[in-house]
Formats: structure tokens, sequence, C-alpha cells
């Protein structure tokens, strides 16, 4: 059971975390979902597939008690909490901490809408309107190319480098041609906002542009499925763009200047990590119980010192990956992201936080020994999942890289490369 | 239409036995810091069965609750339900109750609310399980009750209500102003709205003290109890095992069958 006398946390916070967990055991079949997610995707899988595997029903039920839309502005019909940090965090964690799935299923999709609040004004009243009144899409994103995937974002800021030119203007539209790599939702989202160099010879930090993109129009295709060792309800696409056509209003950022805007928006990956958190906390108590209650050598294995010890010390490490992501939603919330007084609070918790959980799997496999990788423990999904994002925010050592980047400068960020790094 | 409805925050009844400690002494159960309390979900049927009513003809929905220091996010939730304003009895002298005491304070404080049609409650809280609150809310008011509600609709002065009884249901009238207690046979509670959690931060509760509901703090919560606990304990279930053998399986079921009857098993 999640302890909430977290000082972080309002009376309003823990409020929304209490509609979370009442809404996850009410609505979510932990077993039905990670049989979902489990089900084979054929080979040439089309958008229509991908959506069959989709858990609309729950979906629907998310919608009509305002959670699904709750990080998107209020005028536009939203919960209006895209800038509350902390608030979606803990529901993100609540909702991976009872629902398992469930909880990217809303991270997902809460990540984009809080981009909302910063779009022009018309196309969000397009984008949301049809959002909202349409309970069965998703909302994703997608930054990643065939040439460039984790390392899409380098901290170099090399001109030419990283992300190719995708697209460019023609008169009042924009054409894209080329691929984009690994997109959670692509399949099953009417729009994506992505990121798309629109300058080819330029550093990154200059010459990407993030639009809104609707994948119902002409020259957009899944060009494969991207079929995971785990794989997400939502799936994962390779879109391929060909003549694509869309208007200039669907520029969500000044040309060349994505990362000027993204620099003040929310931490999204942040968010996802404390989904993934949330499952690994009840990933811990599944494992806690079962060293509690199996007996061997005429006593529980939890007063084995071998495996007390590593259930001690994934506890600990828990604990401490917790009390990072809040004090990182806590400085970010509370400071602003340009006022924040640990720019390398996230480089660090996207690589440590990757460890602890792995160090959770090894213990998952010490302790259930060969009950670890059956599929009657909800474990076996955990740690499907957990290797397949194990790349997300950009690789742990990455992400360390840019921090000896930081480090190297003096600890000051250099906006807006590195600002924007935190985004990706 | 003027509804109350009695809340009652308990002990989260998934959280499990270990978080709970035995005082034998004083005959109570400490739960654990980190034990969060909820609303008792009788009690939020209750409040659904309100709104229902709201929904359906218009009322005003006000929540009342006793303790102290009582959890803000537990009590408000009634609100961020869709109801309209929270009485909170908040003192140390409430501290203790049972049925007794605090069906008397809140009864007090329903008359001080005052113009009240209809005084809604859970069949029982899911801690103690005595099911006596409503009752001497309606003995201690002097109105009519109806217990074990699944539906209420209201009509005129006139509540008709089916109660739930052991081979389905029975519809009974009442008139009004009365007290019905509802069970969870009316259907699941609907969930919080984010409108109304985000903007509850603005709404402050009525908080009443004995002195302001006419009572004196001597018989309110532990001083003003008529239950008597005579005694706190955990069952101990002791298990031996003994195998009976003998040198055939025959011989071995023989000895098991005469063990058994000497045991009055069989």
């Amino acid at each position: 059971m999640l302890d909430w006398n977290l000082p972080y946390l309002t009376e309003e916070h823990k409020s929304l975390v209490g509609l979370m967990k009442e809404f996850c055991q009410r609505e979510v079949d932990l077993k039905k979902l990670n049989e979902m997610a489990d089900k084979p995707i054929p080979p040439n899988a089309t958008s229509a597939d991908l959506r069959a595997r989709m858990p609309w029903d729950l979906v629907s039920k998310a919608h009509d008690a305002g959670i699904r839309q709750i990080a998107a502005p209020t005028e536009f019909g939203g919960g209006g909490y895209g800038e509350d940090h902390l608030g979606l965090g803990a529901m993100a964690e609540t909702a991976g901490y009872y629902g398992g799935h469930f909880g990217r299923l809303n991270t997902i999709t809460w990540k984009q809408l809080a981009a909302f609040a910063y779009v022009p004004k018309e196309l969000a009243e397009e984008v949301l309107g049809d959002f909202m009144r349409d309970r069965k899409t998703m909302m994703g994103a997608s930054i990643t190319e065939p040439n460039s995937g984790s390392d899409f974002l380098l901290p170099y800021d090399v001109p030419g480098a990283a992300g190719q030119y995708l697209a460019h203007k023609e008169g009042d539209e924009w054409v894209f041609n080329g691929d984009k790599m690994f997109c959670t939702a692509g399949g099953v989202s009417n729009y994506l906002t992505i990121m798309a160099r629109t300058e080819p010879k330029g550093p990154l930090s200059k010459s990407v542009t993030q639009f809104v993109i609707d994948t119902r129009l002409p020259g957009w295709s899944i060009a494969r499925v991207n079929d995971m060792l785990g794989n997400e309800i939502v799936s994962n696409v390779q879109m391929h763009f060909e003549n694509y056509r869309i208007p200039d209003r669907y520029r969500v950022s000044p040309v060349n200047g994505a990362f000027d805007v993204m620099k003040s928006r929310l931490a999204g990956k942040s968010l996802h990590m404390f989904a993934h958190l949330g499952w690994s906390e009840r990933t811990w108590e599944d494992l806690k119980e079962y060293a509690m209650n199996r007996i061997q050598g005429g006593k529980p294995i939890m007063q084995h010192n071998n495996v007390g010890m590593l259930i001690a010390e994934t506890d600990c490490l828990l604990r401490l990956a917790r009390l990072q992501l809040y004090h990182d939603a806590w400085e970010w919330q509370s400071l602003g992201q340009g006022q924040m007084r640990d720019v390398l609070g996230w480089y660090y918790i996207n690589w440590y936080i990757k460890r602890v959980f792995t160090r959770i799997m090894e213990a998952g496999f010490e302790i259930y020994g060969g009950m670890a990788p059956q599929k009657e423990l909800t474990f076996e999904a955990w740690v499907r999942l957990h290797l397949s994002i194990m790349h997300g925010g950009s690789t742990g050592g990455l992400s360390l890289v840019k921090a000896a980047n930081i480090i190297a400068k003096g600890g000051q960020a250099s906006p807006p490369v590195e600002d924007a790094l935190y985004e990706s | 239409m003027n509804i109350v409805v009695c809340i009652k925050e308990i002990f989260d009844p998934e959280a499990t036995a270990d978080s709970f400690r035995l005082d034998a002494a004083n005959k109570t159960l400490v739960g654990s810091s980190k034990v969060p309390k909820v609303v008792n979900p009788f009690d939020e049927q209750a409040v659904e069965a309100a709104l229902r009513i709201k929904d359906k003809m218009g009322a005003r929905v006000n929540v009342l609750s006793l303790g102290n220091n009582l959890d803000r996010v537990v009590v408000k939730k009634p609100v961020h339900m869709g109801a309209d304003e929270l009485f909170l009895l908040e003192d140390e002298s409430f501290l203790g109750s049972d049925s007794w005491s605090a069906a008397q304070a809140l009864a007090a404080a329903i008359r001080k609310i005052g113009d009240v049609d209809l005084v809604l409650c859970g069949r029982q809280a899911a801690d103690s399980n005595a099911g006596q609150t409503g009752l001497a809310i309606a003995s201690f008011l002097g109105l009519p009750c109806v217990t074990v509600a699944r539906k209420i609709e209201v009509s005129g002065d006139i509540a008709t209500v089916e109660r739930v009884i052991a081979n389905g249901y029975e519809s009974v009238e009442v008139r009004l102003p009365a007290v019905v207690t509802v069970s969870n046979e009316l259907g699941q509670a609907r969930y919080p709205s984010i409108k109304n959690i985000a903007k509850s931060n603005a709404l402050k509760p009525v908080l009443w003290k004995p002195a302001d509901i006419g009572l004196t703090p001597d018989i309110c919560g532990t001083q003003g109890r008529r239950l008597l606990a005579t005694k706190l304990f955990l069952p101990v279930f002791d298990t031996n095992c003994e195998i009976v053998g003998g040198e055939t399986v025959q011989e071995a079921a023989q000895n098991l069958a005469v063990r058994l009857r000497q045991e009055r098993i069989l």
C-alpha cells in the first residue's frame, strides 16, 4: 500500500490519487490488460488491427471519469492539470500501482495534452475538440528516426547530425517525406505531435519544428509494427510519410524553434517514470509477500538472510527513486524549469531509476526462482515492459553523458538544448 | 428539499491485518499512521442516494461527520461527488464515540442545521459493523426510520423506500422528515468529479464543537458511551498435526477412524 503522507502533495493531489485508486480498483482488470498486451501482433498489422487490441471500454470509462483528459486545459474541456506535475505524477504512480499497463495508457496521452496549453488556440480547439468528442482515440508523439533513435537528441548539437530533414514548406503547407521510427501509440492515435527537422544543415537546436499531425490524412501510413519483447497495449509503429501535407496552422512551434517552446513545458518522460514506479512498487510488494509466505528450511524465505537482504535493498532503492522523482517534480513545479536548482535531476533520475528497476528484476529472479518467468505472475509482464522501455527518455548511459556535459560547463545547463533534452 | 448525509471516516478496509495493533488495555485497535482513512463505503452509498434525489428533483445535500482532526481529503470526498456543504463536529471530546454518543451529537447537529427533510446514513460502518447510529439518530430526533434501503424516491412529503429483506425487497412509504439507512444494493456510488476536486480548495467546512450544538463534553465521545467493552482480543487458533499411522494402509485408516471417533468428530 502506497504511503501518501508525502510533504510534496497537497490535499487536492491526494484527492486526485483517491479518484485514480478507486477507478483502477473498480475498472481495471490487470490480468486482462496483461493478456491484451501479450496478444501476438500480425506482421503486417494495420491501424485497424492495432486499434482492435485496445481496451477502448476502459479508455472510454476513464474519459467519462475525466481522467483521460485531465491534463488538457480547462477551456477545451480538460481538467486543467497539465502544469501540475506533482498531481499528474502522483496519479500516474497510482495508476501504475493499481493498474499496471493502465499507468502508461494515461501518461502517453497526458504528456501530449499538457502541451496544448501552448499551441495556437485555433489548432487546440480543432484537435482537442475532436479528442474530447472521440472517446476511442489516443494521442501520441514521435521523435526518433531510422538513423537516430534514442540518440535523436545528442548533447553535442553538431550541425546536420541526428534527426534528418523531414519536412519542407510549400506555400501554406508543410510537406513530409520520410519515416519516424519508434512511435508509441502511433497506430491507435488520430493525432500525434512530432519533431521534424525543417532545416537540413543546422544544429538540431535551431533546425527542428514541432507539428501536430493527423494520421487520417493521405500520405501517412504504418511502415511496420515494431513487435517488441514486451509490447504495450497501445503498440509501437514506424510511420511513413509520403508527400504527406498539412496546413501551416498545424505547426506548434516557431519554424526551427521547437526547443525554444519545449523548454518551458512539463517533463513528460518523468510522468512515464511515475507510472512505471507505481507498477514496480506493486511488483516489489508481491515479491515481499512471496518471501513472507514461501516456507523453506522450516521458515519463510524472508528470514533467510540472502532473501531478506534483497527485499530490504530493493525497498530502499525504490524509496530513494520515489523521493528523487517527487523532489524533481516539486522543484520543476514550484521553481520553474529555468529556475531549477538541480539541472542534473532528470538525467540522474533517468539513469538511476532504470538501475533500480533492473535490480528489482534481478532480485525477483533470485527470490521467485523458477517461478519468475511464469506468466501467472504479474512479475513476468512487468519484466518484459521494463526491458522494452529501458531506452525511454534516451538510454540511461546517454543521460549520464548529457549530465557530464553539463558538469563540464560548471554545472549549468545552456538553454535551449539541454532544457529540450529534458523533454526528450 | 434539504438532505443531511452522515458519514464516518474509517481505516481503509483494504489495509492488511498487520497494519493494526491491538491495544488490549484500552480495548481498542490502533492503526499504523500509514494506513489511509476512507469514507465508510456504506456512507458513500448514502451520499449517492442523496445525489440521485438531487439529480432528479433538486436538493441541497449537506454532509455531516464527527471526530477529531478529520482527514480533509476523506471528508471532502462527498463534496467532490457533488454534495453542497460540509459540517464537521470536530473536537477531542468526540473521540471514542459509540453509536449512542455519536448519534446524540449528530442529531444535535442536524437540529442545528434545521429544516431537514431527509437524513441518510450508511446501513452500518465497515469498522464496527454495529448498524445502530442511523436508528439512534431517528430516535433522538423523534423521526421515523427505514433501514437497509436499496432505492429511495421522493414525491411531495412522502419517500418511497425499497428496503432489502432476506428474499428480495419490500417497498415502504414514510412521511418526511425521516431517517433512512442505505445499503450497498443501491449500486455503485459515482466517482468524485475532477472539476469538484479543483473547486473544493475554496470550500471551508462548517466546524462545530460540543457547545455549538448544545452539548457538553461530558456526554460526548468516550464519556457519553453506553456500550461497555469488556475485552478485546485476537482469537487464537491452535493447530496440532498428528500423524496417524499403521502397518498397512487399512490399519492406518482404521486407526484414523478410531482417533476421529475419540475426538467425537465422527
